[in-house]
């Protein structure tokens, strides 16, 4: 498993320039109704297709589809979509019209390059958001703690520094420890494919916390290799 | 290269091409905000629209610890049994969404407004991209 994760992840950071060329190529040239029936044969030849608009219909989806060359680096038109736009929400529902969108709210925040695309932190920092540390008393203030933490990877990437700093500013001790890292040097094995399975880091940084993908951002401390 | 290490180069190849494969061919992927959760848990069988709950929205205005340590949300999408009988009690969403602090539960469609047969999961999360191409983490 481990193994097949690792090959998983590589293969996406080997992927070049996808997403500019996902970006032109989602669309098929028109072709003449027989003339798609032909190129795509039997595989689109349902019972719906009586008419030449619902195979041209069917054949763009089909590309759509499968030309998708690397859906890890999506178009940035994908990101922050209003309730309205995205996939999940019930757009008969009158009431999705009054939620709050996406690309309002983040107009003032610094950007980041992927999940949001907002840098929560630096948000944080510049005081361009001030989340509540407790939802009755507005004035209550966490215990922040400054100790970076180590962790010396294998082969020649980075070294990780793990700031609890930033982590302390929105979180307290008991939402990672003892549960998800043991509060003990060298008790805790961490790898790239338990964080890319939702585990250890992965609990946050995937789902909601800046993703994995940002490989720099946590393999920041250059090693010795002189 | 020994004969050994030749057999389990060629035990990797495989899955490894499989993955690729995978990688190629796209997803059904729904478009949603990062980190937007649907929690289809009782909604589904009790013909209610699954909840969303824009995790984004909350982050700008509450430090994660408020929910995840002071209201007991568990940290994995779906396991806190979450039910509205708890949230008019006060608890979880109840805790904020009382009337006082934000709008009360009477806006039902506020919260209910994933289509129906969304499946309980963390959108755009790298868990569904990397491993699960068909559809959720938990399906």
């Amino acid at each position: 498993m481990k193994n097949i994760l690792a090959v998983n992840f590589f293969a996406m950071l080997m992927m070049p320039t996808a997403w500019a060329q996902q970006a032109t190529d989602l669309t098929v040239p028109k072709l003449a109704g027989n003339e798609i029936k032909a190129r795509v044969g039997k595989k689109i030849a349902t019972p719906d297709l009586t008419t030449d608009a619902a195979a041209m219909a069917a054949a763009q989806a089909h590309a759509r589809k499968v030309n998708v060359f690397n859906r890890t680096m999506r178009p940035l038109a994908s990101y922050n979509l209003s309730p309205l736009e995205d996939d999940i929400h019930d757009h008969s529902n009158e009431s999705v019209q009054a939620l709050k969108k996406p690309r309002d709210s983040y107009k003032n925040l610094p950007r980041n390059k992927t999940g949001n695309l907002v840098d929560w932190v630096a948000a944080l920092a510049s005081g361009k958001i001030s989340p509540l540390w407790n939802h009755i008393d507005a004035t209550a203030e966490g215990m922040v703690m400054d100790m970076d933490i180590l962790r010396v990877t294998k082969g020649t990437i980075n070294n990780v520094v793990f700031p609890h700093k930033q982590h302390t500013e929105w979180l307290v001790c008991s939402n990672c420890h003892p549960a998800i890292f043991v509060p003990q040097k060298g008790a805790n094995k961490i790898s790239m494919a338990l964080i890319l399975s939702g585990q250890k880091c992965g609990v946050c940084h995937g789902r909601v916390a800046f993703p994995p993908s940002e490989c720099g951002k946590c393999h920041s401390r250059k090693k010795d290799v002189s | 290269m020994s004969e050994k290490q030749k057999g389990r180069a060629a035990g990797y190849a495989l899955p490894s091409v499989l993955i690729f494969a995978l990688l190629l061919i796209g997803s059904h992927h729904a478009r949603a905000e990062y980190g937007d959760i649907v929690i289809n848990n009782y909604s589904d069988a009790a013909e209610m629209s699954p909840v969303i709950f824009p995790h984004w929205l909350h982050r700008m205005r509450y430090a994660c610890k408020v929910c995840h340590a002071d209201l007991g949300f568990k940290l994995k999408a779906g396991s806190s049994e979450i039910n509205m009988a708890k949230i008019m009690d006060g608890q979880f969403c109840g805790a904020c969404h009382n009337g006082t602090i934000a709008w009360n539960v009477e806006n039902c469609s506020m919260c209910h407004s994933a289509k129906r047969g969304t499946p309980t999961q963390v959108h755009e999360g790298k868990v569904q991209e990397f491993s699960a191409p068909t559809g959720g983490e938990n399906q």
